[in-house]
């Protein structure tokens, strides 16, 4: 058996060895009693395994799955998929504007500089954005539709990414973006310039269901998994973002 | 997989008996397995826009199962699941004369010992053994080449024999 090794056993007995190597384990379990027992062994318990699991596939599925597969598709980049997940959370006008909260902002990177942010609101760390200062206190301590005392930052609404990350979209005087809470910091995924909406004063308004690839993409990237209710938010908040994500 | 219809959603719900066995085995708790199972469907919904139609369904699935539970312990640090010392010396075995062992042991006693594997171990066994994927596919489930497919699960076979064996040792027939 010494040219058989453990490794050739077991592709053996998945059927996934070439003829030529068949052969050769064939003649050395054929020459060697002490081995063809151990394969033989190998082989009983491996038939084990799926029997050992089987109780799933006849049990009917669960309700819990079957109410997530229910669920209305929720593109959360569109404001029809806004409404089906706020329900009747939110009244129309905070939905317009959740909407284009939503729907503002450039990728971070190379576009970072044309988006106007006050001095010490973010810092850099391994070519990240991180939130700072007044910045960093905002998102974690604003309810949404909240702005700071000083005005120079408002929190538009907060979600939960696919990887159970929360983030928060916000807004600062001249620029939109959205921060997630990633190791403890508050990291400034996306941000852009806001330009004020033609009679809509300094809210900023996205034309009416214009999608920004680019936020687009990086919701994409992320995937949005839940957006926060006003209640869930404050619990959020209350337990400095540890609180239960569901 | 276009946005407007529901083969997505209907090849999920016809998968999701095979999840739950894969998570029962891959967590060593019905419970949890059911928890990863629920955690993937919901990323799966999430990220449907990233699923490459022509791509297997079950290999992604069971990949967002494998990342979510190594995450998990990993965060959680659970003792329960804590890789029990192992004797290296898994090539021992089959040198001692001892019995077939199949009637000396349970389907439980098979899941118990699952557990005691490592987690890497465990996810290709479950995936080749339980699931049927080829070393190909367990493969690109994993991320991982196909030779480090094929020597996890001779590790995993391994100490998985010597762990039952050890469980209910045959009688010897001649002492030496």
């Amino acid at each position: 058996m010494s040219m058989v090794t453990d490794e050739m056993i077991t592709a053996w007995l998945d059927g996934e060895v070439s003829p030529q190597q068949r052969e050769e384990i064939e003649q050395a379990v054929a020459a060697s009693p002490e081995l063809g027992h151990r394969v033989a062994r190998l082989s009983q318990m491996d038939r084990m395994l799926a029997p050992a699991y089987a109780a799933t596939l006849k049990a009917p599925i669960p309700e819990r799955f079957e109410a997530i597969l229910a669920r209305p598709r929720a593109s959360v980049w569109s404001l029809s998929g806004l409404r089906s997940v706020f329900g009747g959370l939110l009244e129309p006008r905070q939905l317009g504007m959740a909407a284009a909260a939503l729907i503002v902002g450039v990728v971070a990177g190379g576009l970072l500089l044309s988006a106007p942010i006050k001095p010490g609101f973010v810092t850099t760390s391994d070519g990240d954005l991180i939130a700072n200062n007044e910045m960093a206190i905002s998102l974690a301590s604003l309810q949404s539709g909240d702005a700071a005392a000083s005005q120079a930052v408002r929190i538009k609404l907060s979600m939960i990414d696919a990887e159970g990350n929360y983030c928060r979209q916000f807004e600062t005087s001249g620029s939109a973006g959205l921060a997630c809470l990633e190791g403890g910091t508050w990291k400034v995924d996306a941000l852009s310039p806001t330009k004020p909406a033609a009679g809509q004063g300094d809210q900023y308004v996205m034309a009416d269901g214009a999608v920004d690839p680019a936020i687009a993409a990086a919701l994409d990237r992320r995937g949005v998994k839940q957006l926060l209710d006003r209640a869930q938010e404050a619990s959020a908040i209350a337990s400095g973002w540890k609180a239960e994500k569901n | 997989m276009s946005k407007g219809d529901n083969k997505f959603r209907v090849e999920l719900r016809s998968l999701i008996p095979r999840l739950r066995r894969f998570g029962h085995a891959l967590t060593g708790s019905a419970d949890d397995g059911d928890d990863l199972v629920q955690d993937a469907l919901e990323k799966a919904l999430s990220r449907e826009a990233q699923f490459n139609e022509g791509t297997r369904l079950d290999s992604w699935m069971y990949k967002i199962m494998q990342n979510a539970w190594i995450d998990k312990k990993r965060s959680a640090a659970r003792q329960r699941l804590v890789v029990q010392p192992m004797d290296d010396d898994t090539n021992a075995i089959g040198e001692d004369g001892r019995d077939s062992f199949d009637s000396r042991i349970n389907l439980r006693q098979v899941r118990e010992m699952m557990e005691r594997l490592h987690v890497d171990e465990r996810s290709v066994l479950a995936l080749v053994s339980i699931e049927g994927q080829t070393y190909q596919q367990a493969a690109e489930t994993l991320g991982i080449p196909i030779g480090t497919v094929m020597s996890r699960l001779a590790r995993a076979r391994n100490k998985l024999l010597l762990l039952l064996e050890g469980l209910n040792p045959a009688p010897r027939e001649t002492e030496q």
